[in-house]
């Protein structure tokens, strides 16, 4: 019973917080003011500025509102206030309101609303609003300023050849860097509005004749369903977009590199962009865009395959090593040359531990390590690096907790996981690996393939967007064939098609 | 989506696992104790043996543009269709188990000693139980993914084995126990390649029937070199007398080759690629298997039918009692029925069909 109270009661408070914004402007100047004063909670909301004055040139009064913080208070004071009271001219005043507006004030867009659910959302992204006495329309002028950084180089994805220009927290930085590179006029920046209660924006930016219009479709269904308060960044909005949030698996690409997303954008890609996200996301993906780099492009055919052949040996080291060291020590200790099984099985003839346990703890500190070294305050972030060489490296060696090989083993995981290009793909690594390790505990190389084997059919029954994880290589689609390896960049003349591009050579 | 179907790639890559495997098992002891020398000769044999029926078979295929049980019910009719396709379907179910038993034995006595059968078998089948639900598409696009592997850890055992002594005198005389007998054997034992006709099982699930009929072709010849290539080197490996009591030949050549003195065993790294093909074979058999009972008692979810077609597996697979009993007694036994079957089958859908037509022109 006091549920379902609790349900009408909140029902009952939607409504009376929708009547007052789907209201019109009203042609009475006070009555507006006290309608958006209402629901700005202008008397607790110091932030809310309603700045009256009287338009000379017109004869009337006039307000302007706007939001402390979003604004440009230089712009406001000089191309506003200034041009409405210190208007001289006389001017026509038989013109069309509209028209007079745009005349006297010399901002570069303002945009006529009539609705009051208009002007709040065009405060809240930080325009002016000025409502003039005895007009029924409301002028949203662009005045927005948002604070945010200046643009620095990717955190995540450097490159040595190449630009190093990272998205910043502003779309309109981040459209402008996406512009810079890519100037071309079918490129297309198409704003969502989302039905939450911020009423927050989310820019798709595609190139409008090569883009497969069914994805864009799907992501703007995908973000119209989103039901939450706010996004706040995209980071969140990847995980709302995600077709199975439980996966190891990433199926949408984040990226801090305008010269990427330019790059899937030509291939038929849709990116997305939201605001104060240092990143956008780019979907549809496969399973090789996370292995790959922008340098692997940059660099010449042969040194940008041979970087792409150690990315991938790191990829299975990183995910195989421990298991290997477990399942050959463990079941198969013939595999191994003589002279080597002799010596760890030396070194480990003081070590009381299985081989399992002692990968185990080792592994498990390794991530500690890992996860302290992110969340240490900088001032203390060397002793990191002593209390891990010094106490896991060597003091557990010589207190016989674990094997020195072990170290090894240990080291060369950690170090090729850190060879992985995208931060989701690492942590996925990273939690596989356990999984690995248990198997091969059990059954040994079996267990192992076991793994290896289940791994790669689950791989290719996922889906990003529609488009199968594994393709282009299978279900095969023709493509340029830019997979483990690629191809020289002359060659490299078909998009992939498995993404549906409407063209699919490029030229 | 029809774009995202299986291809003729992924089809090839499901034949050259499930038959490809063949020459790693216990096979190659069922033919050298009858041919000897002359065994690289049977798959090549065997193999123009079965393309003529294959060709009549994927003839009808392209015509009737159906699955394998589809095609045989419309031409042998309800009843008679039935019981074809439900004994194709017995053929796979005791098959296949009498094969899983094969390999439980191999890594049990090779790998495992100490593991109970009993625990890889079950272990085997969950896994491949598990991929086979997935679906026919995951199960052709994971095929498609590991075959290069495959293939080229097989190609690299080739290659460390020309460093043994290999001595080409071996293979003579050419015909082994004479003609009659490779002959014989080779039309016995061409149910080896019976996945190119069974495999038509994954057509519903392929964008094209031609793609099909281009797999099967392609499939059947690099298959036929490919085993007769790896007898080849068998025999002049170890003398076609000594393979008479050598049971697993792939097994020993795995440990025969080595590289210098350091690394002296490989068998660890070939039993990878090996266990993986394994494990896709497998799952493609468990799937087909439960495909066939499906299509042929009409009834829905291949995927719910596994579970008791993969239980069945387990306990016929337990059966045998040792690798001699199942692949010498049981397995000979299920393939010489096999290649009489379907060998003949497609010359007798041919004949329905003809007759279909006959009695539908006037």
């Amino acid at each position: 019973m006091n549920i379902k109270k609790l349900f009408s009661n909140r029902k009952k408070f939607e409504v009376t917080r929708n009547s007052s914004k789907e209201e019109k402007i009203k042609d009475n100047l006070e009555h507006n003011i006290s309608t958006l004063s209402s629901i700005f909670e202008s008397s607790i909301n110091s932030d809310f500025v309603i700045r009256q004055c009287d338009v000379l040139s017109l004869e009337k009064k006039a307000s302007t509102f706007f939001l402390n913080g979003l604004v440009d208070p230089k712009e406001i004071e000089e191309f506003i206030i200034n041009a409405l009271t210190n208007s001289e001219e006389n001017v026509n005043k038989n013109m069309d309101i509209e028209q007079l507006v745009n005349d006297i004030i010399p901002i570069k867009n303002i945009k006529a609303v009539s609705m009051i659910s208009e002007c709040v959302q065009g405060l809240n992204n930080g325009q002016t609003l000025l409502l003039v006495e005895g007009i029924e329309n409301g002028f949203l002028l662009d005045t927005t300023k948002i604070e945010h950084r200046g643009v620095e180089t990717p955190q995540n994805e450097l490159v040595i050849k190449g630009s190093n220009e990272g998205f910043v927290e502003s779309v309109a930085i981040n459209k402008a860097l996406i512009r810079k590179q890519l100037r071309y006029e079918k490129l297309v920046s198409d704003n969502v509005e989302l039905h939450n209660r911020a009423a927050d924006s989310v820019s798709l930016m595609y190139v409008n004749d090569l883009v497969d219009k069914d994805v864009v479709e799907d992501v703007k269904k995908r973000l119209r369903d989103i039901d939450v308060d706010t996004i706040q960044n995209i980071a969140l909005l990847e995980q709302y977009l995600e077709e199975r949030p439980y996966s190891l698996v990433p199926t949408i690409l984040y990226t801090e590199r305008p010269d990427r997303v330019v790059s899937y954008m030509l291939e038929g890609h849709v990116v997305i962009l939201a605001e104060n996200s240092p990143a956008c996301l780019v979907v549809p993906v496969t399973f090789w865009s996370f292995f790959h780099t922008a340098e692997d492009n940059y660099q010449r055919w042969a040194y940008g395959n041979f970087i792409r052949i150690i990315r991938l040996l790191c990829f299975l080291i990183a995910i195989v090593t421990p298991s290997f060291y477990v399942a050959v020590t463990t079941f198969h200790i013939e595999m191994l040359p003589t002279d080597l099984a002799l010596a760890i099985a030396a070194k480990r003839e003081t070590i009381p531990f299985p081989v399992i346990v002692e990968v185990l703890i080792m592994e498990v500190a390794f991530e500690i390590l890992r996860e302290a070294g992110i969340r240490v305050p900088s001032p203390i972030g060397p002793t990191i690096g002593i209390v891990g060489t010094l106490i896991l490296g060597q003091a557990a060696v010589e207190a016989n907790i674990i094997s020195p090989i072990m170290v090894i083993v240990v080291a060369i995981t950690g170090l090729s996981s850190f060879a992985i290009p995208d931060i989701s793909f690492s942590f996925m690594i990273r939690v596989i690996r356990f999984g690995f390790l248990l198997s091969a505990a059990i059954f040994g190389l079996f267990g192992i393939v076991i793994c290896l084997t289940l791994s790669v059919a689950y791989l290719t029954t996922l889906h990003s967007f529609g488009v199968p994880f594994l393709s282009p290589k299978t279900p095969y689609n023709p493509s340029s064939k830019d997979l483990i390896f690629r191809r020289t960049i002359r060659k490299q003349r078909i998009r992939p098609t498995n993404i549906n591009p409407q063209d699919s050579t490029r030229k | 989506m029809n774009k995202y179907k299986l291809g003729t790639r992924e089809m090839v890559a499901i034949l050259l696992i499930t038959i490809g495997t063949k020459f790693t098992d216990a096979t190659p002891n069922l033919l050298f104790p009858k041919t000897y020398m002359a065994t690289w000769m049977v798959p090549l044999f065997a193999a123009g043996m079965i393309a003529i029926p294959l060709a009549i078979f994927l003839h009808l295929l392209n015509k009737y543009e159906l699955g394998l049980v589809d095609l045989v019910k419309k031409l042998s009719g309800k009843f008679v269709g039935t019981v074809f396709s439900s004994f194709i379907f017995i053929f796979y179910l005791v098959g296949t188990a009498f094969l899983m038993s094969d390999y439980v034995f191999i890594l049990s006595t090779l790998y495992f000693p100490q593991t109970p059968d009993y625990v890889i078998l079950v272990v085997l089948a969950v896994v491949c139980f598990g991929i086979a639900s997935g679906g026919p598409y995951m199960i052709g696009r994971t095929a498609w993914i590991v075959l290069p592997y495959v293939m080229i850890a097989l190609a690299l055992l080739l290659i460390l084995a020309m460093v043994e002594e290999m001595d080409t005198a071996y293979l003579f005389p050419i015909f082994g126990k004479g003609l009659d007998v490779v002959v014989k054997e080779s039309f016995l034992k061409n149910s080896i390649y019976v996945e190119t006709i069974t495999m038509a099982t994954f057509i519903p699930f392929m964008t094209k029937v031609k793609q099909y009929s281009k797999a099967a072709i392609i499939g059947l010849s690099i298959l036929a070199i490919e085993m007769s290539f790896f007898f080849m080197f068998y025999v002049t490996i170890f003398d076609a007398y000594s393979l008479e009591d050598m049971l697993l030949p792939f097994q020993h050549l795995t440990r025969v080759v080595e590289l210098g003195r350091f690394i002296s065993n490989f068998e660890g790294y070939f039993l990878v690629f090996w266990l993986i093909a394994s494990i896709v074979k497998y799952t493609v058999y468990l799937f087909v298997t439960a495909h066939l009972f499906t299509q042929t008692f009409n009834v829905k979810s291949t995927r719910f039918h596994l579970i008791p077609i993969t239980t069945l597996m387990v306990l016929i697979g337990m059966y045998p009692d040792n690798l001699i009993s199942s692949s010498f007694l049981y397995r000979n036994t299920v393939l010489h029925i096999g290649s009489f079957f379907f060998f003949i089958l497609p010359f007798l859908l041919w004949i329905l069909s003809l007759r279909k037509k006959a009695s539908a022109s006037p």
